[in-house]
């Protein structure tokens, strides 16, 4: 018994060791070049700044007229839209697209599955907008993201679906339910776990969708925070202690959405998450 | 149902466009007028999809409009100007140098009451083109001259024809001209100044180690060999940054044109290319010539690292664009770019020793904005003394400033005293994209590749050779492979 | 019959019709422009030209191959080393979840930031990767000039980014085991290797799959990493497919793009829907 614990304190130590070298390491050197000054930092070296430098992240704050709180806003408004879009779509889909049996439920799924695989069209999708009457509007962005991850927000669903039991639902619409309303009170709370990965998973790739925006969303109000970045990236511009401050400052939406969600996320993946 | 929800979407258009014209005159400017200026734009932005044809018309009506025209004109010399509050948007990428023009914007919302509100776009100039088949071009772009203004960026279709402005007109030079130049239809005026791709030595460097400026391609050599047995690192390599490779193939087009005088007509006609021409094979094989006198992280450096290079000494010279040195200036002073000297690539002969000049990237108003006055009354100004002035104090000009009749006040960086020099001999040839309008797409790639080894000189030829035809095809130019 | 009316198939509808309308009908439309040379207004048709051109071009064999050894290298390395990692977390070690958080974290940070951040470590002579092999008196090297490494070191840097979301569907993969089957293993007096082999390694089959197929899509379709990191270079060494056409389409090859865009869907599919026959199959057996 005392073997096992010393082995497990070894295992402790040899992954904390590993983490922290791996992954905690880039992190600790992106943030100690970001409190330097240019030149400084523009060295790329693993030590503590000569002086601190807080101001940069005020500088980048405050660059451009403030864009970094515009970029921040029009994100927000972009990834919440598009995940809440996305769950609402999203869990309908793969849960009638997981119960069916027939050809033309297993042809669709089929069809949602070259969404993971398709490129974007850029100039024939910005015709469809404009036919549409939506193009740069939020409502466009928005849904050419949902449009953009839903494969893989249905995949998601339908595999969790197959952990739910078919008992259920069948229960609830015997004693008179309405199919829609068995799914919101039956299984929509049972798809809690899987909805906090959707969350999350989307979060991440719309949040830090560089491409998408840039081509989709023109205009410098319409700025977003993975273009920010380029503001320190030129050929005349370029500074690394900058840029990692604006690199640190952009992944704090993201921590906090991990922060709250971290313990559901393994959950929601459970049951072969996946599957085409 | 679907009415419903576009009736929707239509009306939050409606108001985000509202909400955006009463933002954005900027803090500073008086309230009941920026409101005037601001929702009257917008009555016409809302009915966006019809505006497109008056727009057209007011573009045609324009460059003739008398007040404009006039009043730009007589006050150009003692700087009064029309003032007119207007904002102009404006469309940038990272890699261009906007000190100078911020301090023109400045100026411009102070004399002209014009706004520029400046969006960078990061990404190739793609971006461009997409914003113009979509109809979502800003007011104003700073693009490429030369050829892809005519091959890429549509300009009969997208630019303000600029012929019939004289208050513009006559103060461009010549040679500028032809660089914002389609179908004998000018488009563009200078953003900033032009300059050369040419060697620059950091002269404290040369002085140490008692070498001189060398004239041929093998003295060229020499001085590499005596600097590096000195112990200095005697050439800067950046291509971390791909694009600054090209700078010693491109920069030895005057030496191409030496020896080929009419390789651009031949080449644009087809009947002569790369790879059958012993004097690009020259070019290119230039590149496994340096290679071994390269900085050790030559594949990694990348444009700012050999800024630092070449402003500390680490290296002692630079096959780079003049540009770099407004740069120097602005990150480690004078005292640094005093130091500076540039030379033009060397070729065979020292008796003709010249410099390959770039003119400078152009400034372009949309021709289907619904502000075309303004946009023309930015230009004019962008092009007059005091805007020049205004500019030049900031951003000290690293080539010939393609404006007729203007001398600047400021004092010029000694390297660009030294390039003026190649100017005043008529030793200079302006590179090739200015001459020809098939150019490759992969031209750094294929520098790279030829410089670190991968390929030989004829290689690169021959690879740079398919890489214009695939452009000529895609392009849709006429032209045989 | 009476059981598909508590699924109607309308449930999908909303989803299908952003799907269809945003995503599907301007890839049908774009399919047409990849017969023709197009410069976003006018196009004109000219056949199989484009697919003659993208198909004969002297570096398509280099960058298929760095496509297929890019997709090939991140999907076993995340497989691999998803799999150890997310057995060493769900075995008794205290600090598990801590750990896991930190491998998660990296997920957090988009391609861009990711490219930035690799390509200051990995430099040269100033990047702290090079010191801290030096420290060990080890040369380093040049990870991104150098052509021979350079599509390696993207690599690394992909799956050090995307391994935390590998190890978390292996973890709700492995947790998802019955637990009596450990308890009849340790009865029998299975040791830990036996465990994993015999039990962890079968019975996580499901995860495993999933892994494979996105993390294969994701590899060939990979392009942000590669181009924010060495643009393709040095000179070509390190193109893949979409940054061939990523190059194409802004020298403004419109069509040549979408063509290009087409053979890689093409080139997708051939490899993963019978990946993904062959590992269902697998499932099954």
């Amino acid at each position: 018994m005392k073997k096992k614990r010393v082995k497990i304190l070894i295992g402790d130590i040899a992954g904390l060791f590993v983490a922290f070298l791996l992954y905690v390491v880039p992190f600790l050197f992106v943030l100690l070049n970001a409190l330097k000054d240019r030149k400084e930092a523009n060295k790329l070296q693993m030590t503590l700044p000569s002086e601190f430098h807080f101001e940069n992240f005020i500088t980048v704050i405050t660059d451009n007229h403030y864009q970094l709180l515009l970029a921040f806003k029009n994100s927000f408004i972009i990834t919440a839209g598009t995940v809440i879009l996305l769950i609402g779509t999203g869990s309908l889909a793969g849960y009638v697209l997981q119960r069916r049996r027939d050809r033309l439920a297993g042809f669709l799924k089929k069809i949602v599955m070259t969404g993971l695989m398709l490129p974007t069209a850029i100039i024939p999708t910005i015709w469809v907008l404009k036919g549409l009457h939506i193009y740069k509007t939020f409502p466009s962005i928005i849904l050419l993201e949902v449009a953009l991850n839903i494969s893989f927000t249905i995949m998601l669903y339908q595999g969790f679906m197959d952990t739910v039991p078919v008992e259920l639902e069948e229960a609830a619409y015997i004693d008179g339910a309405t199919p829609f309303g068995t799914f919101c009170r039956v299984i929509f709370p049972l798809l809690k776990p899987v909805t906090a990965s959707v969350v999350i998973i989307n979060a991440i790739s719309v949040f830090n969708d560089f491409t998408t925006p840039l081509y989709f969303f023109p205009g410098a109000d319409n700025v977003t925070v993975q273009l920010t970045l380029y503001n320190y990236l030129g050929k005349f511009s370029n500074s690394y202690n900058l840029l990692f401050a604006d690199v640190l400052l952009i992944i704090i939406p993201m921590l906090v959405l991990f922060l709250i969600f971290n313990r559901r996320i393994v959950e929601g993946m459970t049951a072969g998450s996946v599957k085409g | 149902m679907k009415k419903k929800v576009l009736a929707l979407f239509l009306s939050a258009a409606m108001a985000a466009g509202l909400i955006a014209g009463c933002g954005t005159p900027k803090e500073g400017t008086s309230g009941a007028a920026a409101d005037g200026a601001g929702s009257g734009d917008d009555a016409t932005t809302v009915d966006d999809g019809g505006s497109g044809d008056d727009a057209a018309g007011a573009d045609s009506e324009a460059p003739g409009d008398a007040d404009g025209a006039d009043a730009a004109a007589d006050s150009g010399a003692d700087g009064e100007w029309e003032y007119k509050e207007a904002t102009l948007t404006l469309l940038t990428f990272p890699d261009i140098n906007m000190d100078g023009f911020n301090a023109v914007a400045a100026l411009a919302e102070e004399k002209l009451g014009i706004t520029i509100d400046i969006e960078v776009v990061a990404a190739g100039e793609d971006i461009l083109t997409t914003r113009q088949a979509s109809g979502d071009l800003n007011d104003l772009c700073i693009a490429n001259s030369g050829a892809t203004l005519g091959t890429q960026m549509d300009p009969e279709n997208n630019f303000i024809a600029l012929n019939d402005n004289a208050v513009i007109m006559d103060r461009l030079d010549d040679t500028f001209k032809d660089a914002v130049s389609f179908n004998g239809t000018v488009y563009g005026v200078p953003q900033t100044s032009g300059m050369a791709g040419c060697v620059m030595y950091n002269k404290k460097v040369f002085a140490d180690a008692g070498v001189e400026v060398p004239h041929t391609w093998d003295e060229f050599i020499e001085v590499c060999d005596t600097l590096q047995a000195a112990g200095v690192t005697p050439l800067i390599g950046t291509f971390g940054d791909a694009w600054t490779s090209q700078v010693l193939f491109l920069g030895d087009y005057y030496n191409l044109k030496s020896a080929e005088p009419e390789f651009a007509a031949n080449f644009e006609a087809g009947t002569q290319k790369y790879a059958d021409t012993e004097a690009a094979i020259r070019s290119f094989s230039k590149f496994a010539d340096v290679q071994k006198y390269y900085n050790e992280d030559y594949l990694s450096a990348t444009f700012s690292d050999g800024v630092d290079y070449l402003a500390e000494g680490e290296g002692a010279m630079w096959i780079m664009l003049t540009e770099v040195i407004p740069e120097i200036d602005a990150l480690y002073g004078e005292e640094y770019t005093s130091q500076i000297g540039a030379f033009g690539v060397p070729g065979e002969s020292a008796d003709n020793h010249g410099l390959t000049v770039w003119e400078p990237n152009a400034l372009y108003g949309n021709k289907n904005s619904d502000k075309v006055d303004d946009i023309i009354r930015f230009m004019e100004f962008y092009v007059s003394d005091e805007a020049l002035d205004a500019f030049n104090a900031v951003q000290t000009p690293h080539g010939p400033v393609c404006i007729k009749g203007y001398e600047t006040s400021v004092e010029l960086y000694p390297a660009v005293q030294d390039m003026q020099a190649y100017i005043d001999d008529g030793k200079t040839s302006v590179a090739l994209e200015f001459e020809c309008s098939v150019i490759g797409a992969n031209c750094d790639a294929i520098c790279v590749e030829c410089a670190t080894g991968q390929t030989t000189a004829q290689q690169a030829a021959e690879k740079l050779d398919d890489d214009c035809y695939k452009a000529a095809v895609q392009l849709g130019l006429e032209w045989e492979k | 019959m009476k059981k598909n009316k508590i699924y109607p198939l309308y449930f999908a509808l909303p989803a299908l019709l952003v799907f269809i309308i945003l995503f599907l009908v301007p890839n049908f439309i774009s399919f047409y422009y990849s017969f023709t040379i197009w410069d976003l207004k006018n196009a004109t048709w000219c056949g199989f030209d484009n697919y003659k051109m993208f198909l004969s071009d002297a570096g398509l064999a280099l960058s298929m191959k760095n496509t297929l050894i890019y997709a090939v290298a991140t999907c076993s390395l995340k497989v691999i080393l998803g799999f150890l990692i997310a057995v060493f977390l769900t075995s008794a070690i205290k600090t598990k979840d801590l750990l896991r958080s930190i491998v998660f974290f990296a997920t957090l940070v988009s391609a861009v930031a990711v490219g930035i951040m690799f390509k200051a470590m990995l430099h040269p002579t100033k990047g702290i990767v090079n010191q801290f092999l030096g420290l060990f008196g080890f040369s380093g090297a040049d990870w991104l000039g150098n052509t021979k490494l350079a599509l390696g070191s993207v690599i690394f840097a992909d799956v050090w980014r995307g391994l935390g979301i590998a190890v978390v569907i292996f973890v709700a993969g492995i947790q998802s085991i019955d637990r009596s089957c450990f308890e009849s293993a340790v009865m029998d007096g299975a040791t830990g290797f036996h465990i994993v082999r015999h039990i962890i390694l079968p019975l996580s089959r499901a995860s495993r799959n999933s892994v494979i197929i996105l993390s294969f899509i994701s590899g060939i379709r990979s392009f942000e990493l590669i181009w924010s990191m060495t643009k393709g270079g040095p000179g070509f060494a390190t193109d893949v497919l979409g940054s061939v056409v990523y190059k194409q389409y802004s020298a403004g090859y419109y069509g040549l793009s979408t063509t290009g865009n087409v053979i890689m869907l093409i080139f997708i599919m051939f490899l993963a829907f019978p990946l993904q026959k062959i590992l269902e199959k697998k499932e099954e057996a």
